[in-house]
């Protein structure tokens, strides 16, 4: 784990992740808490913390003695929620700087499309 | 008891050690005796008695305070408790000395047999109890074998709480209190009591009697002093 | 919380020196504990004491429900690593292993190969004749094998190499995910066990300044780096650590109270907040008072 966030947030991030990317897909089995452990080298507790959090969001659900599980639904409501917070976590800050370097409208639009162009290329 | 039998084994270790350095030790010091007896030997001379066997006597004191001041703090490593530690380490000084009387019971057998090595040199045997039952023969080795592992124990303990200055400073206290107590013996003219009373004693009981007492009351000091020991 | 061992008011003084001073905590049952604190500041000898190795000079510890000292029913579910072990001279390594073998209820002979290849250990080699690495794999070997209910690792990895200490975190994880047990370790590389640990107890000449989540105290300091009079004014009301100075740059480091309304403020003066690592963080909480005052220091760099 890197950054300086409590690692149980960045464990359930992780997981959310998987879920919107589609790596795990809904009525999957998640990973056990030790396995989460041992990959990332955390203590089981903690990596417990993110699980059961995303238990109590609903993200996933727990089926006695067999595992955990993506709810149904999980992946919508997860970009729903992570929608509403692109203006605060990507726009905003984004504006922040480009006001900071005297960035206008019109340009940061341009950089934008641009930028979109040559990654969709890569893409394709 | 099937804990204690555990905490014995801390000590298997040390035994090849332990039994390897006495006995060739003894085997050593017994070869220069017949060697100088074999040179400086009379037929005419009877048996002479060399006092060789206070060497193996000797030894076993190095030895039991090795044991302890090595393998102590290891114990309490291991969530050993000091008393556990301890009473192990008494039993198996019972043993030892045990063992040790019949090992010696036997050479002093062999040297009897063989006419004392054929040069006349009492190295094994005991003075005064050429005529002792077995029994005491074995107890009139053991005993005193019993108190100078207890007092090996002892110098340990002492050392484990205060260090090499502990035990310099212990002998330096206990000869100081012989010394005096000699002196005071002297002053009020009472040798003649002792002497007696030495005299009334049989062997045995100089032996394997009041010995008793003396490992009891080495023994009793040095758990007192291992119980606030920390390694 | 089931308490493994709970300590109230231990002070151990040797002579006039104060080793542990008013010391009070409760260890819960499997977690895993971080016991942090700079050379000298009581850890060892509180460790000592939790397994009565030593004795407190006041206080009261209990273990177990019980007093540790001589207490072979405790001292049976406690094993203690010691840095600074002592070996009998006439040992090899495989004499260590048949006695703890015995000595340990819940001893794992195989698992202690596995780790003794692992970690390379010469079993038939004489103790004493073991490199510092190897000694300290021989204390992990033996510490994570007994699978001792309370387990106290104090610096396992003195000259061990970055990939021995590697194999150490991963095999206690893995071992403790499936034998959950308490595990105090105490360390000085707290960037590679800070994943590890679930409770942080920061001792700090002999008094105890932590008792904390370890992941709690990820979020509890941060650096506040802008022109001098936006941190000031970020600073004003909050705790401030410590402070570094370069041109008119400013970095302060500020403990606790950061609150939301923290980073609508700094982005407001321009002021850049980043949070401290754990050992950030103990660093700056038991650093001692420099002579020179840093601001200078950093000037005349």
């Amino acid at each position: 784990m890197d950054d300086d966030r409590p690692i149980f947030l960045q464990i359930a991030e992780l997981i959310e992740n998987s879920i919107i990317d589609g790596s795990l897909v809904e009525e999957a089995q998640v990973p056990s808490t030790n396995e989460l452990a041992a990959f990332h080298r955390i203590n089981p507790a903690t990596a417990a913390k993110g699980v059961n959090q995303l238990v109590s969001e609903g993200t996933l659900y727990k089926r006695r003695g067999i595992g955990m599980f993506v709810a149904g639904g999980a992946r919508a409501r997860l970009r729903e929620r992570r929608r509403e917070r692109f203006t605060e976590q990507y726009v905003e800050p984004l504006l922040a700087e480009a006001r900071k370097l005297g960035i206008g409208h019109d340009e940061l639009m341009k950089m934008i499309d641009s930028f979109d162009a040559v990654v969709g290329r890569d893409l394709r | 008891m099937n804990r204690l039998r555990q905490v014995a084994h801390l000590q298997m270790p040390a035994w090849s050690y332990i039994a390897g350095w006495t006995w060739s030790m003894t085997a050593v010091a017994f070869g220069i005796n017949l060697l100088s007896v074999i040179a400086n030997h009379d037929p005419g001379d009877g048996v002479t008695t060399t006092g060789g066997l206070a060497s193996v006597y000797g030894v076993a004191i190095g030895m039991a305070t090795v044991s302890v001041t090595q393998i102590f703090p290891y114990a309490l490593g291991m969530s050993v408790t000091r008393r556990e530690f301890y009473l192990v380490w008494s039993l198996l000084a019972v043993v030892q000395s045990v063992v040790y009387a019949l090992v010696l019971c036997l050479l002093r057998a062999v040297e009897q047999a063989t006419g004392y090595w054929g040069v006349g040199m009492r190295y094994f045997g005991l003075p005064f109890m050429d005529d002792a039952n077995p029994v005491l023969l074995l107890l009139g080795y053991a005993v005193p074998m019993l108190v100078v592992i207890h007092l090996g124990i002892l110098f340990a303990t002492v050392h484990l709480r205060w260090g090499t200055t502990g035990v310099f400073a212990g002998l330096t206290l206990a000869f100081t209190a012989l010394g005096l107590a000699a002196a005071l013996i002297t002053w009020t003219r009472q040798w003649h009591v002792i002497g007696r009373w030495l005299l009334d004693q049989s062997p045995t009981a100089l032996l394997a009697g009041w010995p008793v007492l003396v490992a009891a009351a080495f023994a009793a000091g040095g758990y007192l002093l291992i119980r606030r020991a920390t390694a | 919380m089931t308490a493994v061992v709970t300590a109230h008011g231990v002070t151990k003084r040797f002579g006039d020196v104060t080793a542990l001073d008013d010391v009070s905590f409760a260890l819960a049952e499997h977690t895993i504990y971080g016991l942090l604190g700079r050379n000298g500041a009581g850890k060892t000898t509180l460790m000592q004491i939790l397994t009565g190795q030593a004795f407190a000079s006041s206080g009261n510890v209990s273990v177990f429900d019980a007093p540790p000292v001589e207490n072979p029913a405790v001292l049976s579910k406690v094993c203690f690593v010691r840095e600074s072990q002592r070996y009998p001279h006439f040992y090899t390594v495989r004499h260590v292993f048949h006695t703890a073998r015995r000595l340990f209820a819940n001893w794992d002979d195989t698992f202690a190969h596995g780790l003794a290849a692992d970690f390379q250990l010469p079993a038939g080699r004489l103790v004493r004749r073991l490199s510092r690495g190897m000694l300290s794999a021989l204390g992990v070997t033996v510490g994570l094998a007994a699978r001792a209910p309370l387990t106290f690792f104090d610096e396992p990895y003195l000259g061990l190499d970055p990939a021995a200490r590697q194999l150490f975190y991963d095999r206690l994880l893995a071992d403790y995910a499936e034998h959950p047990r308490t595990v105090v370790l105490s360390t000085h590389l707290i960037d590679e066990v800070s994943d590890l640990i679930e409770r942080v107890l920061l001792l700090d000449r002999g008094r105890l300044l932590l008792d904390d989540d370890a992941d709690d105290l990820r979020g509890r300091a941060v650096t506040a780096t802008g022109r001098a009079e936006a941190v000031d004014g970020f600073a004003t009301g909050r705790t401030e650590l410590h402070r570094e100075r370069m041109s008119g740059l400013v970095r302060s480091t500020i403990l606790d109270g950061l609150g939301p309304h923290a980073r609508t403020l700094a982005q407001a003066l321009n002021v850049e907040l980043e949070p401290l690592s754990l050992q950030q963080l103990v660093v700056r909480l038991t650093a001692p008072p420099t002579t020179t005052a840093p601001a200078d220091r950093e000037v005349a760099r």
